[in-house]
């Protein structure tokens, strides 16, 4: 293939409301190729849920006003008919959503649920199907498919229901898998089994990956590479490995040094980043970070933009005024946030 | 859900119990409610009095006068005090009548809110949807009987396109127990999708936004479908729930304005006419008739409820 699996670039979505336009997502930018899984990553209400939304064409309204470009497989998304969208959803895009339980119809049987997903997009009879939906059940390791066709939501454990998400989102073997926090509601041990199948989909089927979280543990698991996400806006994007060894952004420092760490000698208390995130809209001009950042001088009254990192591959790029040297220093006298690289540590 | 039903019923007989002890005590207490004098006509001599006070029982203990009217109307033998006529075969007269008004009434009030409903939700804020909102609440404000009266005035009286009143049964003619029907039915049904329209346009709108919604969207499902088969399968509920009692109450004799204004002869004109002569053996024997209905199909709306909503369990 030629061009990657989804591009999109100055993603714009705002929510009308009483009080004026909400700015959900402000410039988001980025690429996902085949086989590859991309996480984005930031704080609630930073506008990842939107942009997973946005992508499947799920946040059209009259008061929603979306700009920018989202392209799949190099055709443009976002002014596409809802008819072209239908038969993308599904087949060609799948979405894992956050909630599980309450993401699954109530009142059906959760076989029929997965079923009318394959009915819809191909000419399978009902035999067929069933014997689809068993089999993606089967593989995503729910016990005894044959007998939760017939099971409600509510008879489920929230685990079990995401799998059933899951087996319903690959049921139509989609090219671009977007998964939203969707291992936010489960359990530690069911977490780890969940990335692990996300990632074999990627490894073994070539399936593109979208995951949204907010847990760097995650990211660091699974991840090819990794958006960062502050406000509506990408602050620094790279791979796994410059993000969690060599992170650009105050922002990013701020995410890492809240984690806690086996690594290091343990510290009185985690460090937090002052300050909570600006309601989405409201923020002024200059960086979106500047009010919570302890680095930031004058020039960051002025927004800025999202610029590649100096000496480092073609995909990494940060959103912050200060050279990579001062960023360096910066992050060396703020104590051990970042990981040095492997051969470094002592 | 034996155990269900089972339970249902023990509760509905003290419904039916209570109901019963309420409305036989009203009428004792509200004024002009001695029926001997009524009985015994006007002008009649204190011996005859005596005679009928004696004769009806009506000098005997609240309890046993009770009881005696319980063990007559179990045994079928309840007559009224004005013209002495079996109270539960006039009952048995009056069902054609009301059981046609009921059904055909909610299969029109039912589908003409489902259709409204469906249409104002797909036009939130549209105009089409405020004008049926204006529409609804007009038609929920307007009085029954004036809807009635005004019908009958334009379509019967003034252009003879419907009879002027009066039931003819199914048995004897179709196309004239139609021709009799019809104004009734629209007439009672005006009200009724009024208020179903809105209901379900709200309950669509809360359904719409639940995350399964979403869920079938990304599924790439049309919209016919996710509508069909995942929105108003929920939404429904309500409606469903509202139709049993209001169901409940025209066959049990509720409507009494439509049927005296018609003219159908039904249980809720037998009901009204005896209300007026204070005639307390048919009040007795409608108003339970009515609360077994009430009572049946909130059991029945309820089991419903169950079937559509896997999550609830009926408790026994």
């Amino acid at each position: 293939m030629t061009g990657p699996l989804l591009e999109v670039e100055g993603l714009r979505v705002g929510f009308s409301t009483d009080r004026g336009v909400v700015q959900a997502v402000d410039d988001v930018g980025f690429e996902l190729d085949e086989g590859e899984l991309v996480c984005i990553v930031g704080e609630s209400g930073c506008g990842k849920s939107v942009t997973a939304l946005t992508i499947m064409g799920l946040t059209r309204s009259p008061t929603t006003r979306i700009g920018g470009s989202v392209r799949y497989e190099g055709s443009e998304l976002l002014d596409a008919p809802e008819s072209q969208l239908r038969a993308l959803r599904g087949p060609g895009i799948a979405i894992v959503f956050q909630e599980p339980v309450t993401s699954l119809n109530p009142v059906q049987r959760v076989g029929p649920q997965i079923a009318e997903q394959i009915r819809a997009h191909t000419t399978l009879d009902k035999a067929e199907t069933r014997q689809r939906v068993i089999e993606s059940m089967r593989r995503l390791g729910i016990p005894q498919p044959e007998q939760r066709w017939y099971a409600y939501p509510h008879e489920l454990s929230g685990g079990m229901c995401q799998r059933v998400m899951i087996a319903m989102a690959m049921s139509c073997s989609p090219r671009l898998l977007i998964a939203d926090e969707c291992t936010t509601a489960l359990d530690v041990t069911i977490q780890a089994q969940i990335l692990l199948q996300l990632r074999s989909l990627c490894d073994d089927h070539g399936i593109g990956v979208l995951l949204i979280t907010h847990d760097l543990g995650v990211v660091a698991e699974v991840a090819d590479r990794v958006v960062v996400l502050y406000n509506g806006r990408v602050v620094e994007q790279g791979t796994v490995r410059s993000i969690f060894e060599d992170p650009q952004h105050p922002y990013t420092w701020g995410l890492l040094g809240s984690m806690p760490r086996l690594d290091r000698p343990r510290r009185e208390q985690l460090l937090t980043i002052p300050g909570a995130p600006p309601e989405p809209g409201t923020a002024g001009g200059g960086c979106s970070f500047l009010v919570r950042c302890p680095h930031a001088f004058d020039r960051c009254l002025e927004e800025p933009p999202l610029a590649p990192v100096p000496g480092a591959s073609d995909r990494e790029s940060a959103r912050c005024w200060l050279t990579p040297d001062q960023r360096r220093h910066l992050r060396m006298a703020g104590g051990d946030i970042g990981l040095a690289p492997a051969g470094d540590v002592g | 859900m034996a155990r269900y039903i089972a339970r249902r019923l023990v509760s509905s007989l003290v419904v039916l119990f209570l109901v019963s002890v309420f409305t036989f005590l009203i009428f004792q207490v509200i004024p002009n409610g001695n029926p001997a004098l009524r009985i015994a006509g006007r002008g009649a001599s204190p011996a005859t009095l005596v005679a009928v006070v004696k004769e009806w029982g009506f000098n005997q203990p609240l309890y046993v006068q009770y009881a005696d009217m319980m063990k007559k109307i179990f045994t079928g033998s309840v007559v009224s005090y004005s013209g002495n006529i079996n109270v539960l075969g006039q009952l048995r007269a009056g069902l054609p009548a009301t059981v046609s008004l009921a059904v055909g009434a909610s299969v029109i009030w039912l589908s003409g809110a489902i259709v409204i409903g469906v249409i104002s939700s797909r036009r939130i804020g549209g105009t089409v949807d405020r004008l049926m909102g204006v529409l609804a609440s007009v038609s929920i404000s307007v009085p029954v009987y004036v809807i009635g009266a005004v019908a009958l005035y334009f379509l019967a009286y003034k252009v003879s396109i419907f009879p002027n009143g009066g039931y003819v049964p199914i048995s004897q003619s179709f196309f004239g127990w139609l021709d009799h029907m019809i104004l009734p039915w629209l007439c009672l049904s005006v009200g009724f999708i009024g208020l179903y329209s809105r209901v379900l346009r709200s309950s669509i709108i809360e359904t719409e936004g639940e995350d399964f919604v979403r869920t079938a969207k990304a599924k790439g499902l049309t919209k016919r479908r996710i509508l069909v088969h995942h929105v108003l399968r929920t939404s429904m509920i309500p409606i469903i729930s509202l139709w049993g009692l209001d169901f409940a109450g025209v066959i049990g004799g509720g409507a009494i304005l439509i049927e005296t204004l018609f003219n159908l002869q039904g249980v809720g004109q037998y009901a009204a006419e005896s209300i007026g002569l204070l005639d307390i053996p048919p009040i007795m024997v409608i108003v339970m008739y009515g609360t077994f209905f009430v009572v049946l199909l909130t059991t029945a709306v309820d089991i419903l409820h169950a079937f559509a909503e896997p999550r609830v369990r009926l408790q026994a």
